[in-house]
């Protein structure tokens, strides 16, 4: 595609650059008014520093204290659970919530973490790696003690803080508070993500298992119905930062509503970031041939691995890439050691392309 | 930085870049909301003024206001459409446009954002990165797996991508 296409979808802009002005003008006066309402952030001036200013202020802030708590008294017994008031939604009793220990709460789209002993807190159920208009939603995976995104497979520790995958960030965190022992939370405020780096030692993590399913609300766990979740898993090699632009592979293809289909992306050397697609190699297994670009015959199951393959430190819950330097531009090897002892390797052969889905209602590509 | 400092410094981004971070927010949701969410991001830009990038404002504040919208969706899982375009309808006539324009209405909202920060909002790769909070690198393969996949529904019968 060249720049003309570009040129043309800049045609399509819906937005008139007069309105836009017209809408600056219009909302100056109020950002203004509503800085003016807004507490005053910190400014050095001397009246700010003198000695009487400060006991008014005080002062003030002591009798507007004892005001709210009075109120606050007065009406909390009234206050409806999930109703918001002023912002602050009632979650329910510290009590039960610590028996619960991870409670989602879906009108806020919230997760509030009470366990015993600890002070309890809450954490969005938006992914921070969610992009406009697609808000990725996250669960608690019980099995693992970990937030999942099951779309794209970042997970985050019990604390929201990043763990693996695409994600730019660990968790929002969401501003909790708890009022003659009820959990209220703040649900519109988020506080800022902790980054990547804040994690700091990733080396105990262990996967919420690939199996774990979709079980209620806000929640994943391993057996009963529902739907599959992890399509997407992150390798990673001891250590690594991994991103989305490292090693990713779809273990299940259901994104194209395919059931079997698998591809792996690798970057060029393995493990760096990608410059440009031009740095990506793709590879497939697609033993039904449900891909019509794909040899399926070029698939298959290996016993033993050849001699020459070298296991390459990255891995994923079960499964470990294992290449031949020598052959990495043809093929690579997947091998899954199932935690009953067995172990299957496959020879996933390359292709040029990703594989491509197909939209409903078009012409299928023939199996 | 004194009272009349910062006054001053967010006079001026305001005077100069309110514009732009209302046509960002017009193209995402309805003018009422948009308004809304314009306001909203210069308030957070008023109290955090001193973490806002000197050199390159822009990027932050759309980016804050990326974040102000999906805080106001949150709870109501608004699925946004695409906002009508202003190409005249005689625009329709001339070859390809309807097809771009369709095109571009069947690509994941996550390609359509991609590529309309660069092609509606005006902005670098590397200032799209921050706005869309990721390296600019990352950036980069998004914008040209987005573009790829366009260029595959401009073809006919053509497959989309399936990296999602």
């Amino acid at each position: 595609m060249n720049d003309d296409v570009l040129d043309g979808i800049a045609l399509l802009d819906p937005v008139d650059e007069g309105d836009a002005h017209a809408d600056a003008r219009a909302m100056r006066e109020v950002v203004h008014a509503r800085i003016a309402a807004a507490p005053a952030p910190r400014v050095h001036s001397r009246l700010l520093h003198s000695r009487r200013l400060h006991a008014i202020v005080a002062a003030c802030l002591a009798i507007a204290l004892v005001a709210f708590a009075l109120v606050s008294l007065e009406g909390r017994g009234n206050t409806p659970v999930g109703q918001p008031v002023d912002g602050w939604i009632v979650v329910g009793s510290l009590q039960d919530l610590r028996s619960a220990k991870v409670t989602y709460v879906g009108s806020a789209r919230a997760f509030v973490i009470a366990r015993q002993g600890e002070q309890p807190y809450a954490l969005s159920a938006v992914s921070p790696h969610s992009t406009y208009g697609f808000e990725e939603p996250l669960l608690y995976c019980r099995p693992a003690g970990q937030f999942v995104e099951p779309t794209h497979g970042s997970k985050f520790d019990a604390q929201g803080r990043y763990l693996v995958g695409p994600s730019p960030t660990g968790m929002y965190g969401v501003p909790l508070r708890v009022v003659n022992g009820n959990v209220e939370i703040d649900a519109a405020t988020l506080s800022a993500a902790p980054s990547r780096a804040e994690h700091g030692d990733t080396s105990g993590f262990v996967p919420c298992p690939a199996e774990a399913i979709w079980s209620e609300p806000g929640f994943a766990d391993v057996g009963g119905g529902g739907n599959s979740l992890f399509d997407l898993t992150f390798f990673h090699a001891p250590g690594a930062d991994v991103s989305v632009g490292t090693f990713v592979s779809s273990v299940r293809g259901s994104n194209c509503s395919f059931p079997v289909p698998t591809w792996l992306q690798l970057t060029e050397p393995l493990g760096s970031q990608p410059a440009s697609d031009a740095d990506w190699r793709y590879y497939v297994a697609d033993p039904e041939g449900v891909w019509s670009d794909v040899e399926s015959s070029t698939y298959s199951r290996v016993d033993p691995l050849p001699s020459t393959a070298a296991f390459t430190g990255f891995r994923s819950h079960l499964f470990e890439l294992w290449v031949d330097p020598a052959q990495v531009d043809r093929e690579v090897w997947i091998v899954r050691n199932d935690p009953n002892g067995s172990r299957i390797a496959e020879r996933w052969p390359r292709v040029e392309q990703i594989p491509q889905c197909y939209p409903p209602g078009s012409p299928s590509p023939a199996p | 930085m004194t009272t009349d400092r910062r006054r001053e410094r967010f006079d001026e981004l305001y005077r100069e870049l309110a514009p732009r971070v209302a046509g960002y927010c017009r193209r995402r949701t309805d003018p009422e909301e948009a308004r809304e969410v314009l306001a909203e991001t210069f308030v957070i830009a008023w109290r955090k003024l001193e973490s806002v990038p000197r050199d390159a404002p822009l990027p932050w504040l759309l980016a804050t206001a990326r974040r102000v919208l999906a805080n106001r969706r949150r709870g109501r899982r608004v699925t946004t459409p695409l906002p009508e375009s202003r190409v005249p309808d005689h625009a329709d006539d001339v070859v390809g446009m309807l097809d771009l324009k369709r095109a571009f209405a069947r690509l994941s909202s996550e390609d359509r954002d991609t590529v309309a920060l660069i092609a509606w909002d005006g902005l670098t790769v590397a200032e799209a990165a921050v706005v869309a909070g990721c390296t600019a690198g990352t950036f980069s393969v998004r914008l040209h797996r987005a573009r790829k996949r366009l260029a595959a529904l401009l073809e006919p019968a053509s497959p989309v991508g399936g990296d999602r």
